[in-house]
C-alpha cells in the first residue's frame, strides 16, 4: 500500500470487469452486457457483516449525472441486479460516492465527469456558505514568554466538527486491457477532489511504464 | 396579491415587520393557480418565494425559542433553516444583501457555534425500496421515472421516501448529517430527557441582541492560558485543551494551552470582555469574512 497525497492510497488489486460481472448478484442476462461497459458503480459487501450489495445514499443521482454526461462512446452501468438494489445511509456527515471500475480507456472521461460532480453538488455549495474563521494572536495577557511573531494569523477550523466541511470518501479500481488492476482510495477534504484524480491518473501511467 | 407584489413584501424584511403565514398562504394561491395551468416555471418561482418566507418565519421562530429557553426546539429550527437554504441554493443564487437570505444563514452558522452540542446519534440503516414524491412510483436505478431529487415539479420539490428499510443501528458522531439527533441524559427515576446543556454563551448573546434582524456578528481567536493554570495535570495526562493527545505532546509544546475565545460584534454592547460595538465600517459584509484584528 503506497501512501502519495494525504488520504489517497493506492492498493494491489485482483478486481475486473469479470470478475464483477461473475458475481451473485448479477443475472446471467446482465452479466455479458456490464463487461461491455466503459465505467461500473460496484456495490460494498459484507457491511456489518451483511452479505449484500449495498450502495451510498445518493447513487441514484450520480449515476443519472454519469450517464446524461458522459461522451456517446463511453457508457456507465451498476454492477447489481434491478431488484437487488439497495442503498447504505449512515447519516454521517461524510460524501461517500462508493466505489468504481474503469476501463483504462476511460479514465480521463471519468476524472473529468466525477470533478465536475463533485463541484457542482458539494464544492459550490460549501463555497457559498458564511465562513467560520479562528483568529490566532497569540496575545493573550497571562502568557509570560510571548511568541516572536506578533501579526496575527487566520486559521480556518471551525470550532466543531459539525461545521468544518464535509469529507469525500471514494475508491476507483483502473483495469486495463489485460484485465490487470490497482485500486486507488480517497479519504480526505472534498476540496482536493482535482489534485487527487490528476494524482490517481499520474501514477496509473507511471505503473504502466514501470511495467 | 401577485409574485411581484409579494416580492415586494419580502424585500423588507427585517425592516418590518411581515406576517409570514399570510404571505405563505398567498403564495399557496398562485401556486395552485400555476399548476392547474401547467406553467411549470411560474410555479417554480412562487416555490422560490414560499422557501424564502419560510426560511425568515422559522428564523424568527427559532429567536421566539431561544428568548424561551427553548434551546433544543430552537437548534432544530436551525437545522430546518440551514436545509431550507441548501434546496434553494440550488434554484436561487442570492448575494449577501438580497431578501437579508446571507444574513440568516451567518446569523444561524454563528449560533451554531457558540452551541455546547458536541455528539450526536448518527442512524446506519440499509435502503431497500424508495418511492418517488412527485409520481409515488417505486424507484429503478435502472428505469428513471424522469423525475430527479432536488427538482422542481408543479412548485414541489422532488424527493424520496423510503418504504422498506432494514435498521442497523446507531453511531455515536461529531459531524452528523441530521443536527436534530443531539445526545440527551435520561433521568434514571423518571425515564424523562435531562437537558444537561450548559447554555450561558447562548444566553450571552440574547440579553444584548433584540431583534432577530439586528446586525451582529462573532469573532473566534486562538487564546493561550499560562501552563501554571494546569500545574496539577501531569505530562502524560491528557491536555487540557481537549485534544486527547498526550499533554506534553501538545499544548506544553506551545505557549500555553489553547483555548477559544468567543466575542460578539454586536451595535449595543453591554460592558464585558465578550462584547464589542459593531460598526458598519469595520466588518467587511460584502464578502462575509470577519474583520482581520
Amino acid at each position: 500500500m503506497e501512501n502519495v497525497i494525504p488520504g489517497l492510497t493506492v492498493n494491489t488489486s485482483n478486481e475486473n470487469f469479470a470478475t464483477w460481472a461473475a458475481q451473485s448478484f448479477v443475472s446471467d442476462d446482465l452479466r455479458s452486457i456490464l463487461q461491455e461497459k466503459s465505467i461500473l458503480l460496484v456495490p460494498e459487501i459484507g457491511f456489518r457483516d451483511r452479505d449484500i450489495p449495498v450502495f451510498p445514499v445518493g447513487t441514484e443521482n450520480l449515476l443519472e449525472y454519469f450517464q446524461k454526461n458522459a461522451p456517446a462512446n463511453y457508457s456507465i452501468d451498476i454492477c447489481v441486479n434491478e431488484d437487488l438494489y439497495a442503498e447504505l445511509s449512515l447519516h454521517h456527515d461524510y460524501i461517500r460516492l462508493g466505489r468504481f471500475l474503469v476501463k483504462e480507456i476511460a479514465l480521463p472521461v471519468f476524472i473529468g465527469l466525477l470533478t465536475a460532480y463533485i463541484t457542482e453538488n458539494y464544492i459550490k455549495h460549501e463555497d457559498s456558505k458564511p465562513k467560520v474563521e479562528i483568529i490566532d494572536n497569540s496575545t493573550h495577557q497571562t502568557i509570560i514568554n510571548p511568541p516572536a511573531e506578533s501579526k496575527p494569523s487566520i486559521e480556518k477550523a471551525p470550532p466543531k466538527k459539525y461545521l468544518a466541511p464535509p469529507k469525500l470518501k471514494f475508491s476507483v479500481t483502473i483495469v486495463d486491457s489485460n484485465g490487470a488492476s490497482k485500486e486507488y482510495h480517497y479519504d480526505g477534504p472534498v476540496k482536493n477532489v482535482k489534485e487527487v484524480t490528476e494524482e490517481i491518473k499520474t501514477l496509473w501511467k507511471n505503473d504502466k511504464n514501470a511495467n | 396579491m401577485t409574485r411581484t407584489q409579494i416580492e415586494a413584501e419580502l424585500i423588507q424584511v427585517g425592516a418590518k415587520t411581515l406576517d409570514y403565514s399570510d404571505l405563505l398562504f398567498k403564495v399557496s394561491i398562485l401556486k395552485k393557480e400555476a399548476v392547474a395551468v401547467n406553467n411549470q416555471i411560474e410555479a417554480k418561482n412562487l416555490w422560490i418565494i414560499e422557501q424564502i418566507i419560510t426560511i425568515h418565519k422559522t428564523f424568527t421562530e427559532a429567536f421566539t425559542l431561544l428568548r424561551s429557553n427553548l434551546f433544543y426546539e430552537a437548534w432544530c429550527a436551525l437545522e430546518r433553516i440551514e436545509i431550507g437554504l441548501g434546496s434553494l441554493k440550488k434554484h436561487f443564487s442570492y448575494d449577501t444583501t438580497i431578501y437579508k437570505l446571507f444574513f440568516v444563514e451567518k446569523a444561524v452558522k454563528n449560533i451554531q457555534v457558540i452551541y455546547p452540542y458536541r455528539l450526536f446519534g448518527s442512524t446506519e440503516m440499509i435502503k431497500k425500496e424508495k418511492k418517488c414524491s412527485v409520481c409515488d412510483k417505486v424507484v429503478s436505478i435502472r428505469n428513471s421515472c424522469g423525475h430527479t431529487v432536488g427538482e422542481i415539479y408543479d412548485g414541489e420539490e422532488c424527493h424520496r421516501i423510503v418504504t422498506q428499510f432494514d435498521f442497523l443501528g446507531v453511531a455515536l458522531v461529531e459531524n452528523p448529517f441530521n443536527k436534530f439527533s443531539v445526545m440527551f441524559l435520561t433521568n434514571p427515576k423518571t425515564g424523562e430527557k435531562t437537558d444537561h446543556y450548559q447554555y450561558d454563551t447562548v444566553k450571552y448573546l440574547l440579553s444584548v441582541i433584540s431583534d432577530p434582524y439586528e446586525n451582529w456578528d462573532l469573532e473566534i481567536s486562538k487564546r493561550y492560558a499560562s501552563h501554571s493554570e494546569y500545574n496539577k495535570v501531569g505530562r502524560n495526562d491528557s491536555c487540557p485543551c481537549g485534544s486527547t493527545n498526550k499533554y506534553k505532546k501538545c499544548c506544553l509544546l506551545k505557549q500555553g494551552v489553547e483555548y477559544l475565545h468567543y466575542e460578539f460584534i454586536v451595535e449595543h454592547p453591554k460592558k464585558g470582555s465578550l462584547f464589542r460595538k459593531y460598526e458598519g465600517s469595520d466588518l467587511n459584509l460584502t464578502t462575509g469574512q470577519l474583520r482581520i484584528l
